[in-house]
């Protein structure tokens, strides 16, 4: 696989040569922060070379730290483009949920004056705890065992 | 004495990521970063025998990582 050779996957161009695939992505419909996200997948993979192809393209270039065969190639071309999607994705839906994401993290913040559920919870069990604790295992052992408060034990009195 | 280029397009690499990848490699070959208006390119001579196959690569994987590492950090 020596020659360089074009191939073309639904609207999804890409160039394959010796251990390497070369794509032309366009800005217009895959952000840079996509392009960021997809291709820095690949690191642990390959050596991935970013460079302006022209005004709003960005051109990718895979090469495989190993040994690849043609069709292994297709397969990394495949998933870049899979990969290229899910970003898309997730920075729509990380855009069009940021202002919920804001409310929470306000709400959050400026209703600190309240307790928390947890912190309300465990104040209820500790409540509850130390109204009926008849042995009184609250109390510190040092405070209910000091010999200046207890009375001599047994064997201290056979002495 | 075999020298090897990266080109780091501005537009698409972070300087400060350019530099640290730099810095890391520093020991393992003779650096020199050029620029012009569009490019910053990285001339690398006298690389160690045991990465001289792959440092041009390994450089520009590190440029990447830390650029989008980068992007993230601010966007956060």
């Amino acid at each position: 696989m020596s020659e360089a050779s074009a191939a073309e996957m639904a609207d999804f161009e890409y160039e394959l040569s010796e251990r390497q695939i070369r794509f032309v992505i366009d800005e217009r419909i895959y952000p840079r922060d996509a392009i960021y996200g997809a291709t820095y997948i690949f690191v642990d993979r390959c050596y991935v070379l970013l460079d302006r192809a022209a005004d709003e393209k960005v051109s990718v270039r895979l090469r495989t730290k190993a040994a690849a065969s043609e069709a292994e190639l297709e397969a990394l071309a495949g998933e870049l483009a899979n990969e290229l999607l899910n970003q898309v994705l997730r920075l729509r839906v990380g855009e069009s949920t940021s202002r919920i994401r804001e409310y929470y993290m306000a709400r959050a913040f400026f209703a600190s004056d309240q307790k928390s559920t947890i912190d309300q919870l465990l104040a209820e069990l500790d409540a509850e705890e130390m109204a009926e604790a008849p042995l009184e295992v609250a109390v510190p052992w040092e405070k209910k065992a000091s010999p200046s408060e207890t009375e001599a034990t047994p064997a201290e009195k056979t002495q | 004495m075999s020298e090897q280029q990266v080109r780091f397009h501005r537009s698409l690499y972070a300087t400060e990521a350019i530099d640290e990848a730099v810095r890391a490699f520093a020991d393992l070959a003779t650096l020199k970063v050029l620029s012009n208006a569009e490019d910053v390119i990285v001339v690398i001579e006298h690389a160690h025998e045991s990465v001289r196959d792959v440092i041009a690569d390994e450089l520009a994987n590190f440029a990447l990582s830390e650029t989008v590492a980068r992007t993230r950090e601010a966007r956060s």
